[in-house]
């Protein structure tokens, strides 16, 4: 299922998505659940698990700022612990 | 039809443009505001849109790159944000209404206008520099006159700028995808204003406003910006911040062919072939006795002319009769006008493009010749 990573805007999960796939990393975006996007018109990146440190690593070099990160567990996304 | 009428918006477009246009008309919806294919095709072209102006003019982040109607609307932008709370400006004596208007008509602003003479860049200098008073809290300069093609000396201000703590906004109108403009270069410039459709080769309706340098942003108009939809308050973050409304995706698609024409292209390479031209017209002109031609060292782009004969708008109107388009009169610029002496009459403004041939320039310098004989 990987991981979500959320940002509060279509430009800044673009901004992300393309920092990513310079890195390497292969990211799909989405619309997060609404209680995942903290009340605004979020946008998510969904990342596989073994690729989710690497994407972290490359997103704070890049000074691109997150609105949470999320794991599915249980059926439920649980917020990660960075 | 002979269009040397580029200064003004550049005619024809690259057919990749006109494609482009009519692509994102059947398939584009509207960019976050959902996850749907429609809303992501259209959320795409924008931020391939501000990859490309980014790449174009050496600016990091993509996200400063924000869309607006035209160079005046982000000229409106950069202004009203700069000098929210009030203040002093200094601009050059060469400024288009799109500086002057928004001026004269913000409360607690005042400004200087530094004339000098044409094509004088030192005095040019001086003149600004010398304006500059203990509040002062930006300096405004066009990059290159849109009336007689005289460029500024704008990095020599911007190390100046630099040095006092002063912002300098870049109104670059007439050199943006015609002269090379990295603004990785400037260390005063916050914000640089242009139009699309002119030397970027987009569709009308388009302009950017790069922001250069962290600051403090004041939006224009407030509204939806796709984030952040539970606060009332606008965002403060760029580009939202001043992109409120349903973005003009079908423009940006066009300006994202645009850039990438220039991109090919080069603006050194259609800076030359423009420059080329109007020296061209300059010397098929020199010694017609009845023709004033304005030119001088460091120019670009656009060439005024004026006759002694026949009124400036009287000799654009029969020049047009002939199947050519120019400008005539004061080309929303009295006060460039006023420092080059030519308020009274005005000038027929030749500006050609990359697609304009020295057949047509040739054509017009005979017509010039035979309606001022």
């Amino acid at each position: 299922m990987g991981c979500l990573i959320v940002f509060r805007s279509v430009t800044e999960a673009q901004r992300a998505q393309r920092v990513l796939l310079r890195a390497g990393v292969t990211s799909v975006m989405t619309k997060p659940p609404l209680h995942l996007s903290g009340g605004s018109c979020a946008y998510a990146l969904r990342v596989p698990y073994e690729q989710t440190p690497p994407a972290l690593a490359s997103l704070r070099r890049a000074g691109i700022r997150l609105q949470g990160v999320y794991i599915r567990e249980d059926g439920l996304w649980r917020e990660a612990v960075l | 039809m002979i269009y040397l009428d580029n200064a003004a918006t550049t005619l024809p477009k690259p057919s990749s443009v006109c494609r482009a246009v009519q692509s994102a008309m059947i398939a584009a919806g509207n960019p976050g505001r959902g996850s749907h294919r429609a809303a992501a095709s259209a959320a795409e072209i924008l931020y391939d849109a501000r990859e490309e102006a980014a790449a174009l003019f050496g600016l990091d982040d993509p996200t400063g790159v924000v869309f607006t109607m035209n160079a005046t609307h982000a000229l409106n932008l950069a202004i009203k944000s700069t000098l929210h709370s009030g203040g002093h400006a200094v601009i050059s004596g060469y400024e288009h209404n799109s500086v002057l208007r928004p001026l004269e008509m913000m409360e607690n602003v005042a400004y200087t206008a530094a004339h000098s003479p044409l094509f004088d860049e030192d005095a040019a200098f001086d003149a600004m520099t010398e304006a500059v008073r203990e509040d002062t809290t930006c300096m405004i300069c066009t990059h290159v006159s849109n009336v007689f093609g005289f460029v500024l000396p704008v990095m020599r201000l911007d190390d100046f700028c630099a040095e006092r703590g002063i912002p300098l906004i870049l109104d670059a109108s007439q050199s943006a995808g015609s002269l090379p403009i990295d603004v990785s270069q400037f260390k005063a410039v916050t914000f640089v204003c242009m139009p699309g459709h002119k030397g970027l080769y987009g569709p009308q309706g388009t302009g950017i406003l790069l922001c250069c340098k962290e600051t403090e942003l004041h939006s224009l108009i407030e509204g939806g910006t796709g984030s952040e939809s539970r606060d009332p308050r606008q965002p403060d973050r760029l580009p939202e911040v001043f992109e409120s409304g349903t973005a003009n995706v079908h423009g940006v698609a066009g300006l994202l062919e645009g850039l990438r024409f220039v991109r090919r292209c080069t603006p050194r390479a259609i800076g030359e072939k423009e420059d080329a031209l109007t020296e061209r017209l300059a010397d098929r002109l020199d010694g017609v006795r009845s023709v004033t031609v304005f030119r001088g060292a460091g120019r670009h782009g656009p060439l005024s002319l004026t006759s002694d004969r026949v009124p400036s708008e009287e000799l654009c109107a029969r020049l047009a009769a002939r199947g050519f388009c120019l400008r005539g009169g004061l080309h929303c610029a009295p006060l460039a006008h006023e420092s080059a002496g030519t308020l009274e009459e005005g000038t027929v403004r030749v500006s050609p493009g990359w697609f304009s041939t020295p057949r047509e320039i040739d054509l017009l310098a005979s017509a010039v010749r035979e309606e001022t004989s």
